[in-house]
């Protein structure tokens, strides 16, 4: 399959996940031997450059994103920058109070672990409308379209009503003075 | 306004959808309100948490992507370009080889035509012949004896011979390439393997400076471009590469060899056997550019 592009853009502002297969394959090779040559391991490498598409891919769906270069140009940029934030952090973690920073990363780590456990208990319906709306950025009309719903307005309805419950769910198992700590 | 409508805004907040004059509102209620920080952030959090499920969703898709394919550098577009020239290399080394043989048996034979084409592009162009010193450059020795021969017959080409000549002893200047980035890497072109793939890393950027390559400068055939010749391990540059230092890459796969220059910022192929003049083609395939651009950054 060749794709340009353009064909690429158009395929994730249509929330089809097969352009990311496509530059996933493509591109695979060549990031994760830049990461590799640059003090990586493998595992991290994968994850550099599967954060990389999926910063692309947020991007992309953006109304007002211009590409200025190829998308492998682009990708790769975005690999670099990325490693490069994960070098310096893996440094200042070094530097930094470990025990201090282990302490407040827990209480943030359980914080997050009920706000997942959470999120996974809802429906499967609920999920991917709630992740459509909040990290895919698409709107009501593409919702509606891409979960067979009847219109955008079931789509907004449905998009509240899975909030609510995923809020109440979570309240449910952290109080707000928990919060206030 | 009242808290209820603070936590609206909150809601608006995340879905993007809060005017400037309410966005500023909000963030100086929060300084002042720690309830309502709180709930900022535990909102923060829960949409941190649903961009994080997504992210699990699509990088648990994108594990699943088979790329044994595309991992083997066989598959590559680069290499399947590098493949390709290879053997066609190697088809026409076979060719050269077969005719070189031959050729010590009898003389090279130049029609008028060719020799009358010869001619004028030396007089607008002075081309310099390359000094040639090895008794491997049978052809390129033949080519100049050849030449001189039949430029006896003229007296006009007898001048330019003389020009050329001339040329060739104050212009040609023999040089050890700078760096010659050599990768011993057969292994490159084996398909990719999961466990395997650090230690092909490390293989893979493994180099030594070879000598087996050398190169040697004569002066543009035209200006501001640049022309080469190539063959038995020798390499003929024809333009001023005096400005910019100037890099070698080569490419070994199996006993074949694919050298590269790297000058100006441009990235220029060099195809083995090239016994004419030929303009240095500018590598086009960004792929192939980005991966020579990491090996000379290795150094």
């Amino acid at each position: 399959m060749k794709l340009s592009d353009a064909d690429i853009i158009e395929k994730i502002r249509n929330g089809d996940e097969t352009a990311l297969d496509f530059l996933y394959k493509k591109h695979y090779r060549m990031m994760v031997s830049m990461i590799l040559r640059n003090n990586g391991t493998e595992q991290e490498a994968l994850d550099i450059f599967q954060d990389a598409l999926i910063v692309f891919w947020q991007k992309a769906k953006s109304d007002d994103f211009k590409l200025t270069s190829k998308i492998s140009t682009y990708l790769f940029s975005v690999c670099q920058n990325l490693w490069r934030k994960e070098l310096d952090r893996k440094r200042k973690f070094e530097e930094s109070d470990k025990e201090d920073s282990e302490e407040n990363n827990f209480e943030q780590q359980e914080m997050i672990k009920i706000i997942h456990d959470c999120i996974n208990e809802l429906g499967e319906s609920c999920k991917q409308i709630l992740t459509y709306h909040y990290f895919d950025g698409m709107s009501m009309e593409k919702i509606a379209e891409k979960m067979g719903l009847a219109n955008s307005d079931t789509a907004k309805t449905k998009r509240y009503k899975c909030k609510k419950r995923l809020d109440e769910l979570i309240r449910s198992r952290y109080t707000s003075s928990d919060f206030l700590d | 306004m009242s808290e209820t409508n603070y936590f609206r805004l909150i809601e608006a907040y995340f879905d993007g959808s809060i005017k400037p004059e309410q966005k500023l509102m909000l963030e100086s209620k929060i300084e002042t309100d720690p309830l309502l920080k709180a709930e900022f952030n535990l909102q923060q959090n829960i949409i941190n948490g649903i961009g994080d499920i997504r992210r699990q969703q699509l990088k648990a898709r994108l594990s699943s992507v088979d790329v044994s394919g595309s991992g083997s550098m066989l598959f590559g577009s680069s290499v399947k370009w590098l493949a390709g020239t290879l053997a066609m290399v190697t088809i026409f080394s076979t060719f050269l080889y077969w005719y070189m043989s031959n050729l010590e048996d009898r003389p090279l034979e130049l029609s008028a035509e060719n020799m009358v084409s010869f001619k004028e592009e030396a007089f607008t162009l002075p081309i310099p012949t390359p000094t040639v010193t090895s008794d491997d450059d049978a052809l390129a020795e033949s080519t100049v004896n050849n030449t001189v021969k039949k430029e006896d017959s003229s007296e006009k080409f007898n001048t330019v011979a003389k020009n050329v000549r001339e040329n060739r002893t104050e212009k040609s200047a023999k040089a050890k390439p700078q760096e010659l980035v050599t990768f011993k890497d057969d292994i490159n072109f084996a398909p990719y393997k999961d466990k395997e793939f650090s230690k092909t890393i490390e293989r893979d950027i493994s180099r030594n400076v070879s000598a087996e390559t050398e190169i040697e400068f004569l002066s543009s055939v035209k200006s501001d471009s640049y022309h080469y010749r190539y063959f038995n391990n020798k390499l003929y540059l024809y333009g001023e590469f005096e400005n910019e230092p100037y890099e070698i890459i080569e490419l070994h796969n199996k006993g074949h060899k694919q050298l590269f220059l790297s000058y100006q910022n441009d990235i220029y192929s060099i195809k083995n056997n090239m016994t004419n003049i030929t303009p240095l083609q500018k590598v086009e395939d960004e792929m192939l550019i980005m991966e020579l651009k990491l090996i000379i950054d290795e150094k």
